[in-house]
This record gives structure tokens, C-alpha cells and sequence, in this order.
């Protein structure tokens, strides 16, 4: 028998807790994971990976957006510091009603990524005690801007089409 | 009574040459580093480029300052805190935009967080182009401020 590497039993033992959550498992390469779970359990998966499988430093939290797909993806980047493994823990939400059970009770450290993704993509994030801008100017009013369908405020384009004119000109 | 005593000093052309030429030679610069042109702000002055030749030294607190240099990309956030401290310090003040990111806006001048060009919240004296500017383009920004201000109120009568 030959004997498996920590990241295949990371995969095995993750997809034997939850089998009918996990989409899907794999191992990218050494010491890198992806797991895409369905996103109502994402708490419980995050729960058993710090509890059993020792994954207790939260390195980021990143959102995409498919805008063509309707959907929204939020990626929790996980380390192991004992097994040095890193593991993304992805889901997947409708774009129309973007919300999400925040993390924040299993990785006190996702209280700054999540507040980012909130503000970048509109993301409520339940549970989390703090949603307020971090990166954005305090009398920021506009949609979130890293969304695909972000168009500049008009104000803004005028002042640029303004500019380019001025500068084409003289 | 003083500003008059003042004013009359002025009109003597010596005194304001006198004047001048502390000013520009004693341009201490603000610590603040608003982009990625700052390292460069930090080559600039230390040994081997050392601007304290012509009188730019860095220092901490503003209120005893003269000069900014404003280091790269200002975002919207970044504008009302330099805008602070330029309100902050006493006069005389001077400003040099360093880069393209501080003159025009940069790369990423059409993105929702970027001031196109530092000159559209404070007024801007001197412009230093590069990505980022070599330390010999800062020396000759400072230089070309110094020939400003020894020109300044010369002009008069």
C-alpha cells in the first residue's frame, strides 16, 4: 500500500465528513488544496478543517465575480502551519442576493478580509460585527467597484473627458 | 507698525534677496510618503545622494517644514489628508509633484479611486517627471525650485 500524502488525506478526509457538500476536492499541487463546497455549510466545513485538520492561520479572503454566470465567489485562502498545506475554500453565491454566513467565529482573522470584500463587492457577510468601508473613502456613496458592471460615476467622466480635451487642445 | 517696518524692508532689494536665499536653502522636507515613489524619496536623501547639500532634509514635524513632496498616486482618501497637511504648515510652503502618478494621475488614472494629478487639490510649484524619477531628477527639481523662490518679489518695480 502506498502511503498518501498530507494533502490526499486532507482531500479524503474532508470529502468522507461532508460527501454530500463538497462539489469538489482536489489537490492543485504541492502543498496546495481547492475545495468547493456548497455555500449553506461553508461555516461547518470551516469549523472541521480548524478543529480536525489543524488549519488555524487565515492568510486571505478574495472575491470573484462571474458576472456571466450570475454568480459571485468567495475563496478563503487557509494555512496549516504545522502540515504546510494551504487550502482554498471556495463557494459559490447568486449574484442577485450575495450574502454569506461570515467566518468570523471560526477565524477571528477574517474581520479585515471580509469588511474588503464587502466594500469591493457588495457581500454581506451575516454575522460579522463590524461591516464599514476600510479601503474607500469615508463619504464613499457609489456601488462597489470592483463588480464587473461598475461604471464611473458621470461627475467623474466628465471631469475626465474635460481634462482630455484640455490637454488635446493646448 | 511692524508690518509696515516690514513692507519697507522688503523694498530694499537686498534684504529680499537676503531673504530668499534662506528660504531656498533651507527647504526641509515633509515625511510623507503618499505613493511608491517613495524609496526613492528615501535614496534621494540619504548618503550617497544627500540633498541636505542643498538644504532638503527630511523632517518629522510639519510645522517646521517648507516643502512637500507629494510621492506618487494620491487616492481620494490619501487628498483630504494631504491636503491637511498642507494647511498645517506655516508659509512659506512649497510643493514638487513627483512621477507621472502625482502630475497626471498615472497608470490607473480612470479608476475610481485615483486624483488625476496632485495640482487639482493643492497648488503644485515645481513637476518632476519619471516612474519613478532617478534621485539626480529630484536634485534638479530642488534646484529649479531654489532659482523660483530666489526670483520671488524680484520683479516688483
Amino acid at each position: 500500500m502506498i502511503d498518501k500524502s498530507a494533502e490526499e488525506l486532507i482531500v479524503d478526509s474532508v470529502k468522507a465528513r461532508f460527501p454530500e457538500e463538497v462539489i469538489e476536492a482536489k489537490v492543485q499541487r504541492k502543498n496546495r488544496v481547492s475545495i468547493s463546497v456548497r455555500n449553506n455549510r461553508i461555516y461547518d466545513v470551516g469549523l472541521f478543517l480548524r478543529d480536525e485538520l489543524e488549519f488555524d492561520h487565515i492568510a486571505s479572503v478574495s472575491g470573484v465575480d462571474y458576472i456571466d454566470m450570475n454568480e459571485f465567489e468567495v475563496i478563503y485562502y487557509v494555512w496549516s502551519i504545522n502540515k504546510k498545506v494551504l487550502v482554498g475554500l471556495r463557494t459559490k453565491i447568486p449574484r442577485d442576493n450575495p450574502v454569506l454566513k461570515s467566518l468570523v467565529d471560526v477565524w477571528e482573522g477574517v474581520l479585515y478580509h471580509e469588511r474588503e470584500v464587502w466594500e469591493m463587492f457588495g457581500i454581506k457577510f451575516e454575522g460579522h460585527p463590524n461591516l464599514s468601508l476600510l479601503l474607500l473613502p469615508e463619504d464613499w456613496d457609489g456601488p462597489p467597484p470592483l463588480r464587473k458592471d461598475f461604471v464611473l460615476p458621470e461627475t467623474h467622466q466628465e471631469r475626465l473627458e474635460e481634462k482630455i480635451k484640455k490637454l488635446s487642445s493646448g | 507698525m511692524l508690518q509696515k517696518a516690514k513692507d519697507g524692508l522688503m523694498d530694499i532689494k537686498l534684504f529680499r534677496r537676503v531673504m530668499n536665499w534662506g528660504k531656498a536653502w533651507s527647504l526641509w522636507s515633509v515625511h510623507l510618503e503618499t505613493g511608491c515613489c517613495g524609496p526613492e524619496d528615501m535614496a534621494r536623501a540619504c548618503a550617497r545622494f544627500d540633498t541636505e547639500r542643498f538644504g532638503t532634509l527630511p523632517f518629522p514635524t510639519l510645522r517646521e517644514c517648507d516643502l512637500i513632496f507629494v510621492t506618487g498616486f494620491v487616492t481620494k482618501k490619501m487628498a483630504k489628508r494631504l491636503k491637511i497637511v498642507y494647511e498645517q504648515m506655516p508659509e512659506p510652503k512649497y510643493v514638487i509633484a513627483i512621477g507621472h502618478c502625482a502630475i497626471s494621475g498615472g497608470l490607473w488614472w480612470d479608476s475610481y479611486s485615483v486624483v488625476q494629478g496632485v495640482d487639482e487639490i493643492i497648488p503644485v510649484d515645481v513637476y518632476v517627471p519619471g516612474c519613478p524619477p532617478r534621485p539626480e531628477a529630484w536634485i534638479q527639481g530642488i534646484r529649479m525650485l531654489q532659482e523660483k523662490i530666489a526670483k520671488e518679489g524680484m520683479r516688483k518695480k
